[in-house]
């Protein structure tokens, strides 16, 4: 569901998802130049493969920003006052990715403004989680 | 019960705080590398548009101040954990104030919590920052949580 007016949610509404069709070496090594995390776990196949993975891991923090980037599709930055993530299992490369989030408590205050706290996670395509996490959402009466 | 592997002497160790400027550049392919849309977070003109001072920060653009470093790994170092035996368990963040491209932010950090599961088998160790604008407002606070394999 996407709603014009952030204050229209009610509890048990999803938030607009959004799904990461795939995630190549390419887009982590775009990361790790943009973040600086050149952790090779996330860019050297042997390296990962000593110590007993597959392929290399795509970084957790990629993944959250991912998550991070669904819950401003629907409320601005400004709106978003705690964000967190568990990272729940290891994301591999070529997996496709739904990020999700629900409205889990709506709360006004007594000045009216609106507070949300909403429950986020990203699955993978074989229906692993990878993320499960929480924000909370005040928006102001103007 | 296995011993920890980590000392809980540790416990409040802090580190030598770190300053970092943010720069317009950083923000427009950290936008690009996450796949941003909103273009709020690599246009400075729509940002303006938008009623921002310029290019916003993502929520999740803090985790550069540390990558950020010469030796980024070297809070593990010096606590004598190998980068390789780690793995990201959580992040969490609280966010005070927004954070824009020009920003000079002052982090503070230390070691918050060491604790174990399983009966000592995993040990993990939680970092507490603290992010200071320049103008000396405290834009954000994060808590980053690897676990020890």
């Amino acid at each position: 569901m996407m709603l014009d007016d952030i204050t229209q949610f009610e509890v048990g509404d999803q938030l607009s998802p959004l799904i990461i069709n795939k995630i190549t070496k390419k887009s982590l090594k775009r990361y790790a130049r943009a973040s600086g995390d050149y952790n090779p776990i996330h860019l050297d196949k042997d390296f990962a493969q000593k110590y007993g993975l597959p392929n290399v891991i795509v970084h957790g923090m990629l993944v959250m920003s991912y998550l991070g980037r669904m819950l401003t599709n629907t409320f601005p930055q400004a709106t978003i006052v705690d964000f967190s993530s568990q990272f729940i299992s290891m994301t591999h490369i070529n997996d496709k990715l739904s990020c999700a989030g629900k409205i889990i408590k709506k709360t006004t205050d007594i000045s009216g403004n609106i507070i949300y706290k909403v429950q986020l996670k990203v699955v993978s395509d074989n229906n692993e989680k990878r993320i499960i996490g929480k924000a909370s959402i005040i928006i102001l009466e103007n | 019960m296995k011993k920890s592997v980590l000392n809980k002497k540790l416990i409040g160790k802090q580190y030598p705080a770190i300053t970092y400027k943010i720069k317009k550049d950083m923000l427009v392919s950290f936008a690009k590398a996450t796949e941003q849309v909103n273009p709020i977070f690599f246009d400075e003109q729509i940002a303006k548009e938008k009623g921002h001072q310029t290019i916003v920060a993502p929520p999740t653009f803090l985790t550069v101040v540390t990558m950020q470093q010469e030796k980024p790994y070297e809070y593990l170092e010096k606590i004598n954990i190998s980068l390789s035996s780690v793995l990201h368990a959580g992040q969490e963040y609280s966010y005070y104030h927004p954070i824009y491209a020009g920003d000079e932010i002052k982090m503070k950090y230390k070691i918050d919590d060491i604790y174990d599961k399983k009966n000592g088998l995993i040990t993990f160790i939680a970092f507490r920052s603290k992010y200071i604008n320049q103008n000396n407002i405290k834009v954000a606070e994060s808590v980053s949580t690897l676990v020890i394999r």
